[in-house]
């Protein structure tokens, strides 16, 4: 027994070294100097729910995401990408021109870009790279990239696409990695370590949970002072998947930012004794959320009645969902696009709460006690949860709605199950302002491939959407899409009730970070900076 | 004992080609097409279907399961859907971070709970009893994801005395991926401390009271040798049992640990890989695992015979 004992105590003072060995690894993030004019220095600790796509980090061109995903805008830049006011801004290239088909995209890029590893950018680098990701099926629609001269970069369409640009804008396949590290060390190894021409210089990773990365001092973009970018000496982005442990990472600082729906656990903060933390409010929203009855079908059973549709949009009290969600992460809208796009339709008809009206178009349509329908989400929170409260509203006026959760490959199948499809789809958006997608997605040409249906729109609808289908340029093109949109808003085709951020930033309470509010970049770590206390 | 271990082994082969059956089969019924995840949104017909013959989605699924079963034997589990990289190579490089923390979890958890188990048997009724049976009692009922977050609001937001989270290769930076590893750790260990003390005891009650122990301490036996070589010795097959029953259940506990930690091992790509619906990652990970489960199930099994003879002379 006495050997039992000094043997568990032996393991007792072990652990206990252990644990004293070293005090909480100090924080790394070390705020500007006191002089508050400075905003150079420190290490920016991010964390968020997943990190997405940390396995082809390298290899931008096999990458299926959206440039939110925090580690590519750090580690690369592209020719052209969206700026906060929704509107195209170059990056690496200084202009392009447009053929008068629109079928060619001509690039002059920027002069002296190089690389992390110390290569030049050039056309036949971004050229690379584009036939790279059509050789992988990245991108749709286009047929080829070539170098013209030294500086100069032609994309060629497959066809003419007059929102090419703006469609295109998010996406991390445009990213331009380096052509030689590629070549010299070959794929597996590029994959593992990128080398971009971005803000930050790669470092190390563990993939799927932490990326490390460190200024590149030479980094081509200035800020509007003139002063070099970026400010920050560094970023960590690591994943951290339930919100309680994000919380006492912020608490513990071990991180600074969280990038996450903390919403539920604001509420109990107090519970786990954590003080609340900055939420960064008036942010662009990067999501949009609503329902939308896909494609205005004229053979469903009850949707193919306006009045319903109608009856709705009235039962659904958008303002007071907005404003019930606590943590301030949601804005009421009824459009895809934001105000001021280029897309938004300033004089789209408005359904404002009126259970009443709802009612009586209710009556009108011969449903008096109203009618059974499906809510069809996807298999995420947030789904859920404005799901669960269209569904109250809907069934204060006789509405009872069944909401049912599939992953996304089994949605798509019961959408086409068969052309009576009477559902309501709540689903978001990935990037707001991509209004092109759900116009493509609506559309009566729905992509074959999928043994999907075409929908059978009502003729109006149906050739609002061909004109967008045909627009030669981009003005046409979003003239289009605003008449297009205008119908569906006004006939009730499609409705959304609110923006939200799908990412909120939470930092911890003694740290004030300036972050750029941009919906595509929630997080633009080349203007990042710490402020003083 | 070598026909023994030659039988083991051709069960153990038979196993794991019928989990990777039954593991194809499951994700072939599962809803949806995959190749919807893979193909881009706005590809064209033509686009889609290169993708597809790419990826052999057009293939009847014998076929593809043939051809993936023909590759396994030579090490080559295909490539992701998602990442195009190697799944071989990303699902060992996985196993390898969980079984870092899993191993060390089951073993230092195993011999607590065995001084634990015995400390309780030698001291029947009396308070170190019932102390122990109540610490594993709690053990046993409370659900790892529970433990995990307690033991992070008291160690490290409260008293700061571990990271709350993260992941550093050990030969990177070995203080640090200790300190990084003793929560996982714990959080595993803790419930196999519970199970392990409860069987313990109860198979030293059994054996203690048997006649050939009385005979050894009539003989004058120090109690420290009646205890662990006559005691313990004879009580270990069922602790064994139980051992290879914990290492299911610390597998399916290191995924919880590893998302909650941070830690990317193979429950975090068995989870990415459910997410993404990337079958081949589902397929190669789910059998890996199981490979290892049995492997070590294998070795368990050839202990019973290394602890009891009377089990090798039997087979």
């Amino acid at each position: 027994m006495r050997k039992i004992g000094i043997l568990l105590l032996i393991s007792l003072v072990a652990l206990a070294s252990v644990f004293a060995g070293g005090a909480q690894e100090s924080s790394t993030a070390q705020p500007a100097s006191t002089e508050p004019a400075s905003k150079y220095g420190g290490v920016l600790r991010v964390a968020q729910a997943t990190l997405d796509y940390s396995e082809t980090i390298g290899l931008p061109f096999m990458t299926t995401g959206t440039e939110t995903e925090t580690v590519f805008t750090a580690l690369y830049d592209k020719l052209w990408t969206r700026g906060a006011d929704g509107k195209i801004k170059l990056m690496l290239a200084e202009s392009y021109t447009v053929s008068d088909d629109g079928l060619e995209y001509t690039f002059t890029l920027k002069k002296g870009i190089k690389f992390h590893d110390g290569s030049d950018l050039t056309a036949e680098v971004v050229a690379w790279n584009y036939n790279q990701a059509i050789a992988h099926k990245m991108f749709s629609g286009v047929s080829k990239a070539e170098a013209v001269d030294e500086s100069t970069v032609k994309v060629v369409l497959s066809k003419p696409n007059p929102f090419f640009l703006m469609a295109n804008s998010a996406k991390c396949g445009w990213c331009i990695t380096s052509k030689a590290n590629y070549d010299k060390n070959g794929e597996d190894y590029a994959r593992r370590n990128p080398v971009g021409t971005g803000p930050f210089k790669f470092v190390s990773m563990e993939t799927g949970k932490k990326v490390v990365l460190a200024k590149n001092e030479n980094y081509w973009a200035v800020d509007t002072d003139g002063s070099k970018l970026p400010y920050l000496d560094g970023l960590e982005v690591s994943a951290i998947s339930d919100p309680t442990v994000a919380a006492a990472a912020l608490d513990n600082n071990e991180i600074e930012v969280y990038s996450g729906t903390l919403n539920k656990l604001i509420e109990n903060l107090e519970v786990y004794g954590i003080e609340k933390f900055n939420v960064e409010k008036g942010a662009v929203p990067t999501k949009a959320q609503g329902i939308r009855f896909m494609a205005n079908n004229r053979n469903a059973k009850l949707l193919a009645d306006e009045r319903l549709r109608k009856a709705i949009a009235y039962a659904i009290d958008g303002q007071a969902i907005a404003a019930a969600i606590k943590d301030g992460t949601v804005q009421y809208t009824t459009q895809v696009a934001l105000k001021g796009a280029a897309d938004y339709v300033n004089d789209a008809v408005v359904y404002d709460y009126n259970p009443e009206k709802a009612k009586a178009l209710l009556k009108e349509a011969g449903y008096p006690d109203g009618f059974e329908i499906e809510i069809n989400i996807d298999q995420t929170a947030e789904s859920k949860r404005f799901a669960e409260l269209y569904q109250y509203y809907l069934g204060q006026v006789g509405i009872k709605v069944k909401i049912m959760a599939y992953a996304n490959t089994e949605r798509n199948a019961i959408q086409d199950r068969d052309d009576t499809w009477d559902q309501l789809l709540v689903s978001g958006t990935g990037i707001v302002g991509e209004s092109t997608n759900v116009w493509a997605n609506c559309g009566p040409e729905r992509k074959k491939w999928r043994n999907m249906q075409p929908f059978d729109t009502e003729p109006e609808w149906e050739a609002l959407w061909y004109k967008v289908a045909d627009a030669k340029s981009e003005a046409e093109g979003y003239k289009a899409l605003q008449d297009y949109f205008r119908y569906a808003y006004d006939h009730c085709c499609i409705y959304l009730f609110m923006h939200y951020f799908a990412d909120c930033k939470y930092s911890t309470k003694n740290v004030n970070l300036q972050l750029d509010k941009s919906g595509i970049r929630w997080l633009d770590s080349s203007i990042a900076y710490f402020t003083a206390k | 004992m070598l026909r023994y271990i030659l039988s083991k082994l051709g069960q153990s082969l038979v196993v794991i080609l019928l989990v990777s059956i039954i593991i194809f089969s499951i994700i072939e019924i599962l809803p949806g097409d995959i190749s919807a995840t893979i193909i881009p949104e706005d590809a064209t017909e033509a686009e889609a279907e290169a993708i597809r013959e790419e990826l052999g989605l057009n293939d009847s699924a014998p076929e593809r399961y043939f051809k993936w079963l023909f590759g396994a034997l030579h090490g080559d589990m295909g490539i992701s859907l998602k990442t195009r990289e190697q799944v071989a190579e990303k699902v060992m490089h996985a196993l390898g971070i969980t079984l870092s923390f899993t191993i060390p979890a089951l073993l230092i958890g195993t011999l607590i709970g065995i001084l634990l188990g015995i400390a309780a048997s030698l001291n029947r009724g009396r308070f170190v009893d019932n102390f122990v049976s109540f610490i594993a009692n709690v053990g046993n009922a409370a659900p790892g994801f529970w433990i995990a977050i307690m033991l992070i609001l008291l160690f490290s937001v409260k008293l700061k005395w571990l990271p709350v989270q993260g992941y550093t290769p050990f030969f990177a930076n070995p203080a640090k991926a200790m300190r990084q590893m003793v929560l996982p750790v714990l959080v595993l260990m803790l419930p196999t401390i519970a199970a392990i003390t409860r069987q313990t005891r109860s198979s030293m009650l059994e054996t203690l009271n048997q006649e050939y122990v009385r005979t050894a301490r009539s003989k004058g036996q120090k109690e420290s040798v009646v205890i662990f070589k006559h005691v313990l010795k004879n009580a270990l097959t069922p602790i064994l049992t139980m051992l290879g029953l914990r290492l299911n259940i610390c597998f399916a506990g290191a995924m919880i640990s590893e998302s909650i930690f941070g830690i990317p091992g193979m429950g975090t790509v068995m989870i990415q890989s459910i997410l993404n619906q990337d079958a081949n990652v589902m397929l190669g990970g789910a059998v890996t695992m199981s490979i290892a489960i049995v492997l070590i199930t294998f070795i368990i099994d050839i202990l019973y015979g290394v602890v009891d003879p009377r089990i090798r002379v039997a087979r």
